[in-house]
């Protein structure tokens, strides 16, 4: 069985109260439900949001729903990468003329949308993106995954379940910490559970035997 | 002035004694020291004027909105990560999400081509710089050891040390004094005790995102403040796109946009703190019949001799949580690879910093060296918490093709996008090759196993640089223009090397010194 956290008890939004108003209000408003896509088409949207649930290997339709959303506000209201290389396409065209193609190579392999894939074949039509075994004309296949990998992957780790599954503190102001030397924790952070570490390390998993550092 | 709308300019249609383009590490020094001298001063920044009980929050995805995102292009066989790592936004500029290490440059980085036959010397020396560094580190006040190991610089430091030192930080020590490598507390522009109505750090560890309780300096919070409390009026979400030159060759003054109009701005004199992009971006941008290369370029140097510092990530997995969130992202370091060695087997050398990482900082070092996603991706991130990282700050030797250039596609203001080549040396890649190979040694020696090594980089310098003979440089030793006798840089482009110590110090004080300087030139009449 996989263990999805070794941090069972812990939940970052625990903490809110100790947080300022205006980190609260960025953080719980990305719990909320997204509206209608201002960036996407209804169907690019859809096509996104099934890639995203193999990018970040996550199956919870909400947490996905919510990060697709949020890439298409990051679109919407053209906040801009700040950068980007000579000859590679710019971040709007990379995302709809990306999810388009990937739909067309799905088509071309199996006859089906992306959408009607199983989870293996999205996989496998992924990986060729990724490594450029797919020839598209309109843009090099790479710089679509490689756009789509690291804005899934900005997106999904602000999302608060996931701060939690992963034990990180999350915001800390006014409160800051206190203890923060090794092998010290304030009562508000993650508790391991180490029957759980355990049991990844059975599946060759986490941090390995355990040899301490010397103070 | 109305802060919400920067409108009405009171100064617009006057003659000003000083515009200064750009609000940033340096713009803001000389705002505050060319105020202070009783000059009338406008001081023009790009972005917005940020208010941090309003606009900072402790989320990293929300402040990269303190990054410059306007469009910017990169090429070369190394082109460089821009944004959040390099270049600020707005009042403030880099500062308002600096890791706020400020050692000075070795008194040797200043003489490197005689010293070690490679690069440049500057014009001038470590000892010019040293009193504008020690009034700095007492002003803004810079915290570090009583005794510092390396450079020109032993301390004491004005405040103490930040302590307690986290468990990120520790594994770098650790590392360090098992292999005998001496190491230390970084100097930083980070409280260990109260200052003006500033409170110590409360380990919060968010300086990359902006400091909320003030703990940390910024010139958003120390210098602007008092620039505008000295008279200097500042014009935020303005964008300067040209230099107006007379025929004589002085300046004019400025254009900048503003809400898709033109205005213009006439001073006496003009000093460029817009950074090592945006300065030589905007003199090539404002070449004209009689400079068909740009202003300030009759020596063809604008733009050339770009540098970035190499920031190469080593990330080791530790058997017990480090828990990376917590306390200053920097604050420990070793330069006892500053210089070079002896062996010859490279030229200059390096810093390297323990440095924490929130989840997005750490999963883009596992997403750009893995490539990796779906389980595997996932697997990795729930080990977040026990992994530390070391950073190098490398040397990176002057070269005539990395450069910045403009394109021909438009930013968002309309303006030819900047584009940023860079490529590294041999020597460049030498440093790196040791570098990363010292930080897997600290770290293993510490009990870590090495699982990412990622390639990045920090700091832009260069492009505009100083030097004494005006066929091959852009500036003179003071930062002022071998061809228009009232135009002054004072950024970090007019760096001729790149040293290997965090930057934001240096540049402040050369800042410093330049604005002296052109308060004695008003004053004897020269300007």
């Amino acid at each position: 069985m996989t263990v999805s956290t070794i941090y069972p008890d812990y939940d970052v939004m625990k903490e809110k109260a100790k947080w300022d108003e205006n980190t609260r209000h960025v953080v719980e408003g990305r719990l909320k439900a997204p509206g209608m896509p201002r960036f996407f088409s209804p169907q690019e949207l859809t096509l996104l949001k099934s890639a995203l649930h193999r990018i970040v290997d996550e199956e919870d339709k909400g947490i996905i729903a919510r990060v697709a959303g949020q890439i298409d506000d990051h679109l919407a209201e053209k906040r801009g990468q700040g950068y980007r290389q000579v000859g590679v396409a710019e971040e709007e065209a990379l995302f709809r003329l990306g999810l388009t193609l990937l739909d067309t190579t799905a088509m071309q392999a199996y006859e089906e949308s992306f959408l009607q894939l199983t989870a293996q074949q999205k996989d496998e039509i992924l990986g060729q993106v990724q490594r450029g075994e797919v020839i598209w004309k309109e843009i090099k296949p790479q710089d679509f995954f490689n756009k789509l990998l690291r804005t899934a992957v900005d997106f999904f780790f602000s999302q608060p379940e996931i701060w939690s599954e992963i034990g990180y503190g999350g915001p800390a102001y006014p409160r800051g910490y206190y203890r923060i030397e090794y092998g010290l924790k304030d009562p508000w952070e993650a508790r391991l559970d180490r029957k759980l570490v355990a049991k990844r390390a059975e599946a060759g998993l986490g941090p390995g035997p355990i040899r301490r550092v010397d103070r | 002035m109305n802060h919400e709308t920067g409108l009405p300019w009171k100064n617009l249609n006057e003659e000003v004694d000083v515009v200064i383009v750009g609000a940033g590490a340096t713009g803001a020094v000389v705002a505050q020291e060319l105020g202070r001298a009783g000059l009338s001063v406008v001081l023009i920044e790009a972005g917005p004027y940020w208010e941090v009980s309003r606009d900072f929050v402790s989320d990293e995805l929300h402040m990269r909105k303190t990054a410059w995102r306007m469009k910017r292009l990169t090429a070369g066989t190394d082109a460089p990560e821009l944004g959040h790592n390099i270049s600020g936004s707005g009042v403030g500029g880099g500062t308002n999400h600096f890791t706020a290490v400020v050692p000075r440059l070795f008194p040797s980085d200043f003489r490197i081509k005689t010293i070690d036959g490679v690069g440049e010397d500057w014009p001038i020396t470590y000892e010019d710089v040293a009193p504008y560094y020690e009034q700095l580190e007492k002003e803004i006040p810079v915290s570090g050891p009583k005794h510092y190991p390396w450079g020109g610089f032993h301390g004491p430091y004005p405040y103490p040390a930040r302590e307690p030192v986290g468990a990120m930080h520790q594994v770098l020590r650790i590392g360090c004094e098992k292999l005998g490598i001496r190491s230390s507390v970084a100097p930083l522009a980070i409280l260990s005790a109260p200052f003006q109505g500033r409170p110590p750090c409360i380990n919060r560890g968010f300086c990359a995102q902006g400091c909320l309780p003030n703990s940390k300096f910024s010139t958003l919070i120390h210098h602007i403040p008092r620039a505008l409390d000295a008279g200097v009026e500042l014009r935020h979400g303005c964008m300067v796109n040209r230099l107006l030159c007379k025929p004589d060759d002085t300046i004019e003054g400025v254009t900048f946009l503003f809400n898709g109009h033109e205005y213009r701005q006439k001073a006496k004199a003009v000093i460029l703190c817009a950074s090592a992009i945006e300065t030589p971006r905007l003199l090539l941008m404002s070449a004209d019949g009689r400079h068909k290369k740009g202003l300030a370029n009759s020596s063809g140097m604008v733009g050339k001799c770009f540098m970035l510092h190499s920031g190469h990530e080593v990330v080791a997995r530790f058997p017990e949580e480090i828990l990376p969130y917590k306390g200053t992202p920097i604050l420990t370091t070793t330069q006892e690879f500053y210089e070079s060695p002896s062996d010859g087997s490279r030229v200059r050398g390096y810093s390297i910093h323990a440095h924490g990482s929130r989840p997005l900082a750490f999963m883009k070092i596992v997403t750009k060296t893995t490539k990796t996603w779906g389980r595997h991706l996932r697997e990795i991130a729930r080990d977040y918490n026990y992994f530390a990282r070391l950073t190098i700050v490398g040397e990176v030797l002057p070269q005539i093709k990395n450069s910045i250039t403009l394109s021909d596609e438009k930013d968002e203001f309309g303006l030819p996008a900047p584009i940023v080549t860079f490529s590294y040396g041999d020597n460049d890649r030498k440093v790196i090759e040791d570098g990363v190979n010292m930080c897997k040694q600290i770290l293993e020696a510490a009990g870590g196993k090495v699982e990412f090594i990622c390639p990045d980089t920090s700091h832009m310098l260069g492009g505009c640089r100083m030097g004494s003979n005006s066929s091959d440089s852009v500036v003179d030793g003071w930062g002022r223009s071998h061809d228009h006798k009232n135009l002054f840089i004072a950024d970090t482009s007019t760096w001729v090397t790149s040293g290997a110590s965090n930057p934001t110090l240096t540049a402040m004080a050369l800042a410093w010194r330049t604005a002296d300087y052109m308060v004695e030139e008003f004053r004897q009449g020269n300007l």
